[in-house]
């Protein structure tokens, strides 16, 4: 992207002055040809010469050198349309990885930079005020969070996940994401998992009332101040709640445990060390509720203890019988002595329909439902059954399957399209009605609307898909899940340990969308999240107590056995918000990031710097030049330095330097954390040294120092968070005109403080967002 | 109406028998109960089996000498079958090299393995690599079979980033192509895989609503076609081929599979990762001797992967240690990685040895090729390539022999003449540029 250029001009000037200092015998070889100049570089006068000279030994004519052959290229016509080779050349040449060091003569620092410069610009650089191309997004099959979410949210079947308990392939990942439109593909095992999961699907959503009738619920046992929460969905009218407890202590004492719904006290009971039934009777109104059973208080100790619990041996609660939501939702109107089975049914997936394909529904798509709904009631199914034939149908339908965006005449989209744009980027699930309503009556052009529909949805709690899976996706958490740190140094990890660390980094996300805070707090937010696990583990206390203690009153028996915490402490799953602890700063400190960038046995600060460019800056360095020395070999002939000096040697290889330069202090300024994150103050026998200078040659000292210094390169942090969000919202990789419409999402979020909604907001009123490029080619034939 | 398979039944009484691998291997079939099938032409049957990461290349390449030739020791657990082998030395996949689009040659391995395509690079528009030879296959000596091919493998897909320099993660994640632009992917759950292969998909009268329901998709997809531009349509036309897929297999699952009674379902992925190689190895071995499929192929990990081995002291990363600098120590865990994976392979070839396929065994009627498209993990060379293959192909050749081909030789060339032998015959296939003589 033109977008790094900019940046990279700021940093290649603290960088060749370094190279300046550093490397004057290199730099005497020659002078640059422009140096000190003003005259335009140009492909003729310039770059071609610079190639012929330094490049055409071995990449020209035949037996080119990796299939790059200069002569090909008489201008710089056809450059932008190569653009990964020549991004590639680019790089080569940026970093001093080509020629390679032992060729004769070599281009000095600045004839490099000025080349590579000028590639740069040639591939990336958009005029905007002739370019206009919203671009292409093909479409998109539902991923498998996708799929689950429309599934949950069409029929109200909360708490399943078709996609794993169907076992559904896994979805490949594109430009970092796996909601890239032209990498979904459609296969065999993946129409059967289809087939196969619509079946499940419909059997459930269509499980008949009477089994709703009494609701039983075994709850695992309470303990001093704990609380076990059910969810039930209720009609109108008298229930009873009738609840099975006993204190298990021997002792003959009487503790007392209420009764809450919606978290309102109805009810309170004596509970002694003999099993008794407490029933309550109370009246509800329909929906969804919450019933809580609360352990309140006990008149022996104020404290909890693993002995002292009472035993939950049932909870049941009867009334009339609820209709669950989907079924009612899907059976509106039932067959009686003036409606047909066929009417009703024609009735009941109009809505459904609508909500499924995600636009309003045309009568060929509801008559298709309906006639296998006829085939159906011929075989003789009941029509609960024969409804599900024909919602089966849907649920493997193209329309909902695929995110269709129909072919519109100009670049503006079919306004249904758009708000399922909309859905699929903040809940990564279907439009609710509102929405379809509002594309229905053609609201979703006007700009303020959208705005106003983007704040609604970030509002909303399904907005955790936009933490789960574009944060996550972002910040490389999912990753997580394939590291192993050494057990036998890090005892302290397990699974538990890995999950808290990642729920950490999505509250903290969380909370930046929730609270609409400016983007930079993921830099430098100053709070953080911990449960009673993560406390210990940050050294800290949790509610004013100790986590170790919570852990010896967690539940089971928890002995301490050095470091390993295999049990669970109390209140595991209580998630607080506090002060970062000492030494902390953001989302670069976090023990998730910490740990998904070490090895298994140690640190590497390499792999930290380069996830700091990679991730953050968007700068990713090119991959190692082939035949360095590796690291490794360092480290073996000098295994009694510390890491830091094993690096310096390293780095004083020039094809290593160019890199390294940027990436080790980067890393070294987070070496007082271990490789799952923990706070250190020496590595082994030695005492960490954090400090270090950047590229640009600003000083730091330590963790938060450097956190501070990275956090002012704020244009690029920005820059490259507008592009992945970009890329996560049309599902497609972003094209060099794509840079006018990340200048338009940074010029509308700077004028909100830079804002978590205000970055929402200027992607999905950006054109590529709310327009298409129409289709202009004859359709090519296509592959079967 | 009930099934009239007789596999859901027979597998729920078998159900209560312990899981997993010891049942599968107690229901394999012994030589005597079908001595005295009747003497049919035997259809071949091919499989791809795939590592990762290529090799340490001085472990694995034989000592030859004269018409004389040795297993190297990465490939010493395949002495018992040694004479059912044959090792192609020389043979390239040239199409992985990088041809100017630096690095990712793992990607580009995987992509190039069974394709002999050059993939094109990108992270996600314009995907492309070729269709695979198992997909030739599959189409035309699949079409009488339950399904037509079964497409296996280890490892799921990355979670999160990208997986290779700029590719896209399904170039390093798959083997099979059903087109150039759509890749097929694989089951790594063995008990899902058992449900696909040997499950009697429900009743008839569930099959048939199946197919309404397939009817009717189909029509909605026609419709959705003409509203479409080209890249859109070439995405609905993977979900046409696909309905058209499972409609055959549906039909098909009429056709009956003999399981062996007292035969269990396999679980889910066992943990430990040589037990889950061999349940797969198993369920392809069944899905041989049924006919259930006569085309598999079988990922023993992702290329690139990073598994561990810790059952044989390799705890550190594959592909880390592939690039192992000549490290001593560390070739020595990619020598010992490639013999774990030898192993497992000579248990499936022997399993296919010791089962009767008519007057002969299952192996006489196969042709197993076995290897990667990267020879050294450390230099990433993508000649001399290490490949072999098992079974003789119903008198294609005479195993226990190693073949030395020109320098270069296409490994499409090996593709080529294996097509051939099951009736498609293709120009060209990949970079191909001729069959293999085998005599």
């Amino acid at each position: 992207m033109q977008a790094h250029f900019n940046w990279l001009q700021r940093f290649l000037l603290g960088f060749i002055l370094l190279l300046c200092i550093h490397k004057q015998s290199v730099q005497s070889q020659e002078t640059a040809p422009n140096a000190g100049e003003n005259k335009a570089i140009t492909w003729q006068d310039d770059v071609k010469p610079f190639l012929t000279k330094y490049c055409a030994d071995c990449h020209s004519g035949d037996g080119a050198e990796a299939g790059i052959d200069f002569d090909k290229y008489a201008s710089d016509d056809g450059l932008q349309e190569e653009r990964p080779r020549w991004d590639q050349i680019r790089g080569m040449i940026k970093i001093g990885a080509m020629p390679p060091a032992d060729y004769g003569t070599q281009p000095t620092p600045e004839q490099r930079q000025i080349i590579a410069g000028w590639i740069d610009q040639r591939i990336n650089t958009v005029d905007c005020t002739i370019v206009h191309d919203p671009g292409r997004v093909t479409m998109r099959r539902l991923n498998n969070v996708e799929y689950d979410n429309s599934v949950r949210d069409l029929l109200g079947l909360d708490g399943f996940s078709p996609s794993s308990a169907m076992g559904f392939p896994s979805d490949d990942v594109g430009n970092g994401f796996d909601n890239q439109g032209e990498v979904l593909g459609m296969s065999q095992l993946q129409l059967e998992k289809y087939l196969e999961a619509a079946s499940v699907i419909a059997d459930r959503a269509l499980l008949p009332p009477e089994t709703f009738e009494r609701r039983s619920f075994d709850l695992p046992p309470l303990f001093l101040g704990d609380e076990q929460e059910v969810q039930a969905l209720f009609l109108e009218g008298e229930y009873q709640f009738k609840a099975r407890l006993q204190f298990a202590e021997v002792e003959n004492q009487e503790v007392q445990v209420e009764l809450l719904v919606d978290d309102q006290k109805i009810d309170s009971y004596k509970v002694v060390n003999k099993r008794a039934s407490f029933v309550t009777e109370h009246s509800m109104t329909a929906g969804w509720h919450s019933i809580k059973l609360k352990f309140a208080s006990d008149p022996e100790s104020a404290e909890k203890s693993s002995n002292r619990r009472v035993e939950i041996e049932s909870l049941n609660i009867s009334g009339p019988p609820p209709i669950p939501e989907p079924y009612s939702r899907l059976l509106r109107v039932r067959p009686s002595e003036t409606v047909t089975a066929e009417q009703a049914a024609r009735e009941n997936f109009q809505s459904i329909v609508r909500r499924a394909f995600r636009r309003e529904p045309e009568p060929v798509d509801v008559e298709r439902v309906v006639s296998l709904v006829r085939i159906a009631l011929d075989q003789g199914l009941s029509f609960e059954k024969a409804i599900g034939v024909g919602l089966q149908s849907i649920l493997v339908s193209p329309h909902f399957l695929f995110r269709v965006e129909r072919e519109q005449a100009g670049a503006e989209m079919d306004q249904v399209a758009l708000a399922s744009r909309l859905s699929y980027f903040v809940w990564a699930s279907i439009p609710d009605d509102e929405l379809l309503d509002l594309a229905r009556d053609g609201k979703l052009s006007d700009a303020e609307v959208l705005k106003s529909q983007a704040r609604r949805m970030l509002a909303d709690k399904k907005s955790e898909a936009l933490v789960k899976r574009f944060f996550g996706q972002y910040l490389g958490l999912g990753n997580l899940q394939t590291v192993s740190p050494d057990d036998e140094r890090f005892p302290i990890w397990n699974d538990q340990l890995k999950e808290a660390l990642q729920r950490e980094t999505e509250l903290f996300c969380q909370e930046i969308i929730a609270k609409d805070l400016p983007l930079n707090t993921l830099l430098e937010g100053d709070f953080t999240f911990v449960n009673p696990r993560l406390a210990e583990f940050y050294g800290i206390d949790f509610e004013g107590a100790s986590p170790i203690d919570l852990y010896r009153d967690g539940p089971g028996i928890n002995r301490l056995r050095g470091d390993r915490r295999n049990g669970i402490y109390l209140h595991e799953s209580r998630w607080i918000r506090i002060p970062v602890p000492a030494n902390r700063r953001g989302v670069l400190t976090h023990a998730s990031i910490l740990t998904l960038t070490s090895n298994p046995t140690e640190t590497s600060p390499v792999k930290r710097g380069k996830w700091i460019l990679e991730a953050i800056l968007g700068d990713p360095p090119p991959p190692a030049p082939p035949n360095v020395p590796k690291l490794e070999e360092t480290k073996k002939d000098n295994a009694k330095l510390s890491l830091r000096e094993q690096l310096a040697i390293h780095r004083a290889n020039p094809s290593c330097a160019s890199c390294h330069d940027v990436m080790d202090p980067l890393g070294l300024g987070l070496e007082n954390f271990d490789a799952i994150g923990r706070w250190r103050e020496v590595d082994g026998e030695k005492p960490i040294d954090a400090s270090g200078v950047l590229s640009d040659g600003r000083k730091f000292n330590g963790s938060v120092e450097l956190v501070g210094l990275l956090s002012a390169r704020q244009p690029e942090i920005y820059r490259y968070f507008s592009e992945k969000l970009l890329t996560y919202a049309l599902g497609r990789g972003l094209e060099p005109y794509d840079k006018c419409a990340i200048d338009s999402v940074l010029e509308s979020a700077s004028q909100h403080d830079y804002t978590m909604s205000s970055f929402v907001v200027g992607v999905v009123t950006s054109e590529p967002f709310t327009k298409r490029r129409p289709e202009t080619e004859p359709t090519t034939p296509s592959s079967p | 109406m009930k099934s009239p398979l007789i596999s859901r039944r027979t597998l729920l009484r078998g159900a209560t028998a312990a899981l997993g691998l010891p049942m599968l291997e107690a229901m394999l079939p012994r030589h005597s109960a079908f001595a005295a099938m009747p003497s049919v032409n035997r259809p071949l049957r091919m499989a791809w089996v795939f590592f990762p990461n290529g090799t340490n290349a001085e472990q694995w390449e034989p000592k030859v000498e004269g018409s004389q030739w040795e297993l190297a020791p990465s490939l010493e657990p395949l002495a018992e079958v040694k004479k059912d082998i044959t090792l192609l030395r020389g043979l390239a996949q040239v199409n992985a090299r990088s041809l100017g689009d630096g690095p990712g040659d793992h990607a580009r391995s995987a992509a190039a393995f069974l394709t002999g395509a050059h993939p094109v690079k990108t992270s996600g528009a314009r995907m492309r690599a070729g269709k695979s030879v198992d997909q030739y296959a599959a189409e035309h000596h699949g079409k009488d079979t339950r399904l037509a091919s079964i497409e296996l493998g280890t490892e799921s897909g990355r979670a999160a980033g990208s997986c290779d320099s700029g590719y896209a993660c399904a170039y390093s994640n798959n083997i099979s192509w059903r087109s150039a632009t759509q890749p097929m992917p694989k089951e790594v759950n063995p008990k899902l895989a058992f449900d696909r292969l040997f499950g009697s998909g429900g009743a008839q009268d569930q099959r048939d609503i199946q197919k309404s329901i397939l009817d009717v998709v189909a029509e909605d997809a026609k419709q959705l076609r003409s509203q479409l531009g080209g890249s859109d349509r070439q995405k609905l036309d993977q979900y046409f081929s696909s309905v058209r897929d499972v409609e055959q297999r549906i039909e098909r699952l009429n056709k009956p599979i003999e399981l062996d009674a007292g035969m269990s379902k396999p679980g889910d992925k066992p943990a430990d990762i040589a037990a889950h190689i061999r349940v797969m190895y198993d369920l392809m071995l069944i899905a041989f001797k049924t006919d259930t499929t006569r085309i598999a192929t079988f990922m023993l990990g992702n290329e690139g992967s990073n598994a561990a081995y810790p059952m044989i002291g390799v705890t550190e990363g594959h592909h880390s240690l592939s690039h192992h600098q000549n490290d001593a120590d560390k070739m020595t865990k990619i020598a010992a990685i490639d013999k774990f994976f030898s192993e497992q392979f000579a248990y499936f070839i022997k399993q296919l040895r010791e089962t009767s396929d008519g007057e002969g065994c299952l192996l006489d009627n196969s042709l197993i090729v076995y290897g990667g498209a990267i020879r050294d993990g450390n230099r990433h060379d993508h000649h001399d390539l290490p490949v072999l293959m098992a079974g003789s192909g119903g008198g294609l050749l005479t195993p226990g022999r190693q073949y030395s081909f020109s320098t270069e030789t296409p490994l499409n060339n090996l593709y080529l003449t294996m097509l051939n032998r099951v009736g498609v015959n293709l120009e060209k296939l990949g970079d191909s540029t001729g069959m293999l003589d085998f005599s």
